[in-house]
């Protein structure tokens, strides 16, 4: 690979939004899809993976206008590969089908 | 069933010697010490737990970093430090990764192997990647406004050693086809990848 190309090391997953029933949604865990995960024996793979929120703001801090939000992967969700994630601070509803990154560590393999 | 006469009877198995020992009494002062008396709070040694190793990671494993400066990066492995950190080395030569200890959590152990026998990597413990201590000494006005930003070198023998293992791991290296090139090229994800498919 040539000096300055990319290099991506994370699975891209969109954020699907809370766990949730018919009225009650519960905002400490979101529901992640991951990117050609389509079974939950292939989510496993994914179980305790650090998931990292990267979004725009307006104010710079620490010289940067991107912020970040970091959780994990907890559970599967289902059976089609969806996956159910904690966050160190819950994930805004404005993050509702944006993108996320599922990190390949902690590593297992 | 054993008859149970009493209640120290019925503990005597439960509970250990120390609980069931009679407490000393110790004497209470007359009045509280006018000053407060500082000492040190006594803390619990805690045992060191040693990191285990995942079984697929041996001396010579080539391993991919997941993550820091150096991620997408393969390097190899030379042995696990007291501390549990791998200690690794690009080498510096083929891929530009000098010596460094690396969490093994963000690793990727693959399935190709060298020899690393010929590595003498004894000198490379937890003490030699320590930093030298900041010169905390206060400036004075002036040395505070003509500083100059002197440019930090790395020491010559930090230089050296890296040369030196680069000399050492290179026939190793050179012993497997294509593997220089694959060491010098950096992992990635494309479209359409399964990570949890592969076989690393």
């Amino acid at each position: 690979m040539p000096k300055g190309e990319s290099c991506r090391l994370y699975v891209r997953g969109i954020i699907l939004g809370y766990k949730r029933a018919r009225t009650n949604q519960t905002n400490h865990t979101s529901l992640i899809k991951l990117e050609n995960v389509n079974t939950s024996p292939d989510a496993s793979f994914y179980l305790g993976k650090k998931l990292c929120y990267v979004y725009k703001a307006k104010t710079k801090k620490k010289g940067t206008t991107y912020r970040t939000s970091w959780g994990k992967v907890t559970r599967a969700h289902g059976t089609s590969g969806v996956v159910r994630a904690k966050f160190k601070k819950n994930l805004p509803p404005s993050s509702m089908g944006g993108k996320i990154r599922c990190m390949l560590y902690p590593s297992s393999i | 069933m054993v008859k149970v006469t009493s209640a120290e009877q019925a503990l005597k198995g439960v509970l250990s010697k120390a609980q069931t020992a009679p407490k000393k009494k110790t004497k209470t002062p007359a009045f509280y010490p006018a000053d407060d008396v500082k000492f040190p709070l006594k803390r619990a040694a805690v045992a060191h737990n040693p990191t285990k190793l995942k079984k697929n990671i041996t001396p010579g494993t080539i391993l991919i970093l997941l993550a820091g400066h150096f991620k997408g990066k393969r390097v190899v492995f030379l042995r696990q430090l007291p501390s549990g950190l791998l200690l690794v080395c690009g080498p510096y030569g083929v891929n530009g990764v000098p010596i460094k200890r690396v969490n093994q959590c963000y690793t990727i152990a693959t399935s190709q192997k060298i020899d690393v026998g010929a590595v003498d990597s004894k000198k490379f413990d937890d003490a030699y990647f320590k930093k030298p201590a900041k010169d905390r000494t206060k400036k004075s006005e002036e040395d505070f406004f003509d500083e100059k930003q002197e440019k930090k070198e790395l020491p010559a023998s930090y230089v050296a050693d890296n040369k030196a293992l680069d000399a050492a791991l290179s026939p190793a290296i050179d012993a497997v086809p294509h593997l220089k090139g694959y060491m010098a090229t950096k992992f990635t994800l494309r479209s359409g990848d399964k990570p949890h498919e592969m076989k690393f």
